[in-house]
């Protein structure tokens, strides 16, 4: 801060003044002496003077009492400092050791980035439906913590340290977080999160594509309560459109995507109370099926031609329960489950007759992109096998990443746009069953289906957002050292041998707060063997245990059956037009009203 | 105390079964074997008291084909091998008319003939067979074992035919658990009708108990566990799984 003293320069003029009287003038005075001269001096400070840090002058000031026409340090008598300011801005020599540090380089680079990625979305003057084409990925259960501990095994397992990696999504450019809570749950499933991001509206847990006022089981209680998704009004607006599970494609997720229902297990027809089928509800794949014909009912005077491509888990949700209709891929006496008899597959078949039913990896194989105009492809009788356990298909089934690419080259023949929603369910079901290695192995596959997404769209016309429903009571905990695998015991910083618990045994970087707890299953890939087990919640010795294998699954502390979901807040990760849009901590439901804006699927009065 | 019956005497206690045999129209594929499991004290002084000590439970074991269920009070499991051998396995809880499906897996013989037979080939044949004989139309052997090191002994009385346990009783430490074979039913429909009773059940995948929550047995089978041991095997009549130790 200047720091000014004003100095009061006195000049002192002496003047007496005599009383005269009328009467001659009298004789001219001797001239008097002199007055004394104030003089001011200027002194330049070097840096660290006491007064001013950074340099400056002191000005001083006084009477030059002996006339030599010099203000010396004794005839000062105030002295003010004029400061140099302060440092504002180092030069690059100053910052030599930040600057080249990579760490600092890399920030400095982000922000270039971000610069450009807002000076982009400034430029467009109106957003409103400029990204033609959106899809969704959801990963089922991806809280942040599974974000990061994917993140490092991926890094690992490429050769780094794994912690400075980034996911394929985490590279996008704006990013922000949703509160994931149901309308009547402060911990939330799937079906009220999905209804949000689908639908724009938050409502209860368990049921699909209505809004609070349904009760939950309660079949009477859907008609006026219907909610339109996204997917329908791409439709409407002529787009094609497609769903992709590793799920079943009834499960919650993806049939909050088309399906109106009181109660998420209502999957197929032996799944619903016969009073919920005498009162006129239909279960999840019939409406899955039915999907043009229904909303063609629902929306006056609109003309769809139905869900493009649907690729996923759940035949046994379209087939009678008769041994008569299994497949080659059968994994159980009667591969169907419908109690009414009837064939969806071949209903869908017959009604689009131009399109391609599939069910194993060779069928999928056949699929040619460029004149495939619609796909169903159900590729096991449940879930689709993990990743890490597709090879124990017995038919073969394709992968997230394939089932992407593949769906994007089917569904951008439209020159409309489309809009695509894509779902790796089984991040979720390997939490449930405790097992990280399935968890993160999903979501790497996961990332690399985002990866794909990119690859094969313009960034200019494609809105792509990367979110989760929920997230899982899984942690990243301990003190170990940098690079330490993420699946292994925790060896702290600048320690070799793991670091030992107050029990006196050691403890893996990863664990989850409840659960079915430690399993030791090997080699193997399928993260519900340990159904199979009893629950052993608790502390275990790991000394001689491989916790990296597959089939490890993690400790627990609170004993369930199956590990549960969590509450905290999700991440949303966005690219393309309308991605800024992404910011902030918001409602999940934000989620719809971002994509319809993007891509202007409904009008705004 | 090692306890021996005389193959005589066991086959005087079995002979209803033999009657039912006689008819030699049996199929090992397509049967129902019920079974009483008893626990008790076989000591003097314990046995004077043996309402006391005794445990009862009944239970049964079902092949259809390919298919077996094996019924342990109001819990029970089907098993079917597939074509290409995986087997896939659904639980049933029969006072909740529900069932829990897992995925089908690989598994080794000696795993499926110890469900579907209680007890595999290897095990069965690792004891010291100590007669054999034909009653009716069918071979009925007698294998006995012991392990002094853990005062345990054992005999098996075995259908060679059908592939059936008819006795077994291992006494270890003043325990003893006992199966007997009580009834063996061959009408095709009854049989029949124990599988298709449970397939009409309501079935939740394994893997998604963890998203239903609200639903009132799955909350009590996540509070509680699942079906621990007594679905496969041999165990006794608390569900306590049966070692059947022997020395080589």
């Amino acid at each position: 801060m200047k720091n000014f003293k004003n100095s009061v320069v006195a000049i002192a003029v002496v003047c007496s003044l005599a009383a005269c009287e009328d009467g001659e003038n009298g004789a001219v005075g001797a001239n008097g002496a002199n007055g004394k001269i104030s003089l001011i001096s200027q002194t330049t400070l070097p840096l660290g003077n006491e007064f001013c840090k950074n340099g400056g002058i002191a000005v001083g000031s006084g009477i030059d009492s002996n006339d030599d026409g010099n203000l010396s340090n004794d005839e000062v008598t105030i002295t003010n400092y004029v400061c140099a300011d302060t440092v504002k801005t180092l030069s690059s020599d100053s910052l030599a050791t930040s600057v080249t540090n990579d760490w600092f380089k890399q920030g400095e680079n982000s922000i270039k980035t971000a610069e450009v990625n807002w000076q982009r979305a400034d430029a467009i003057k109106d957003l409103r439906g400029k990204a033609k084409n959106v899809i969704l990925f959801v990963g089922d259960g991806m809280g942040v913590s599974t974000i990061t501990a994917a993140r490092i095994l991926e890094g690992q397992r490429k050769g780094m340290l794994g912690e400075e990696n980034s996911l394929s999504f985490e590279k996008f450019p704006f990013s922000g977080f949703a509160k994931t809570y149901n309308v009547d749950a402060q911990t939330p499933d799937s079906a009220g999160t999905m209804t949000a991001m689908m639908s724009g509206i938050k409502t209860d847990a368990g049921v699909l594509g209505v809004d609070e006022d349904i009760q939950r089981g309660d079949c009477t209680s859907v008609t006026g309560n219907e909610m339109t998704t996204a997917l329908e009004l791409a439709e409407i607006a002529g787009k094609s459109t497609g769903i992709i599970s590793t799920a079943r494609i009834t499960h919650a997720t993806p049939a909050a995507a088309y399906a109106k229902s009181a109660e998420r297990n209502w999957e197929d027809i032996s799944d619903m109370p016969s009073e919920a089928v005498a009162q006129g509800c239909e279960d999840i794949a019939s409406q899955l099926v039915n999907f043009e014909a229904n909303l063609e009912a629902r929306m006056t005077g609109v003309d769809v031609d139905g869900i493009d491509v649907v690729m996923g888990g759940g035949r046994r949700h379209f087939l009678p329960k008769d041994a008569a209709f299994n497949s080659i891929d059968a994994e159980s006496e009667k591969e169907g489950d419908r109690s009414d008899g009837r064939d969806l597959t071949a209903e869908w078949q017959a009604k689009y007759t131009d399109g391609n039913f599939v069910i194993d990896q060779a069928g999928f194989d056949a699929i040619t992109p460029a004149t495939t105009t619609r796909l169903l492809g159900l590729f096991n009788e449940s879930h689709m096998r993990y990743e890490a356990d597709r090879e124990n298909d017995v038919a073969g089934e394709p992968s997230l990443s394939e089932m992407t690419s593949k769906a994007i080259d089917i569904l951008d023949n439209n020159e409309k746009g489309f809009f695509l929603t894509v779902e790796s369910g089984r991040i979720d079901h390997a939490h449930h069953a405790g097992n990280a290695y399935n968890a993160l192995n999903d979501t790497i596959e996961f990332a690399k289906a985002v990866q794909m997404a990119i690859d094969s769209t313009n960034p200019e016309d494609t809105l792509i957002i990367v979110t989760a429903d929920h997230s899982h009571v899984f942690t990243i905990a301990g003190y170990p050292k940098r690079g330490n695998p993420i699946l292994g015991k925790v060896v702290g910083v600048g320690k070799t041998e793991a670091s030992l618990a107050k029990d006196g045994m050691p403890y893996t970087t990863l664990g989850y707060t409840n659960g079915r707890g430690y399993q030791n299953l090997g080699a193997e890939t399928d993260a519900d063997a340990t159904y199979e087990l009893d629950i052993a919640a608790g502390r275990v010795d790991l000394s001689n245990v491989d916790t990296t294998a597959a089939g490890f699954h993690q400790e627990a502390l609170v004993p369930r059956s199956s590990e549960t979901h969590a509450g905290e807040d999700v991440a949303v990760f966005a690219s393309g037009p309308g991605a800024y849009l992404v910011t902030g901590t918001n409602e999940q439901s934000l989620i719809f009203h971002v994509m319809n804006y993007a891509a202007g699927l409904t009008v705004n009065d | 105390m090692k306890s021996i019956i005389s193959l005589t005497l066991m086959f005087t206690v079995v002979s209803f079964v033999t009657k039912a045999e006689q008819a030699c129209q049996m199929n090992e594929d397509l049967l129902g074997a019920h079974y009483k499991l008893v626990n008790s004290q076989v000591n003097a002084v314990k046995r004077k008291h043996a309402n006391e000590q005794e445990t009862f439970k009944l239970s049964s074991l079902w092949r259809m084909n390919q298919k077996v269920l094996s019924v342990n009070g109001d819990q029970s499991t089907t098993w079917f091998k597939l074509s290409n051998d995986l087997v896939q396995k659904t639980a049933h809880f029969d006072h909740f008319q529900r069932s829990i499906e897992y995925q089908a897996k690989s598994m080794s013989n000696d795993r499926w003939q110890q469900i579907r037979q209680l007890i595999p080939n290897s095990k069965r044949q690792s004891l010291r067979l100590s007669g054999s004989k034909f009653k009716g139309c069918y071979q009925q052997e007698l294998y006995q074992w012991e392990n002094e090191a853990s005062n345990l002994h054992g005999k098996l009385l075995w259908n060679a035919n059908l592939k059936l346990i008819i006795e077994l009783t291992i006494t270890q430490r003043g325990r003893q658990n006992h199966w007997q074979l009580e009834e063996i039913v061959q009408d095709a429909k009854v049989i029949a009708l124990a599988f298709a009773k449970r397939e009409k059940y309501q079935t939740t995948d394994f893997a998604d108990i963890g998203d239903n929550e609200s639903d009132p047995f799955l909350i009590k089978m996540i509070n509680l566990g699942f079906i621990k041991h007594g679905s496969s095997g041999i165990y006794n009549a608390k569900g306590e799984n049966m070692a059947i130790e022997h020395n080589h």
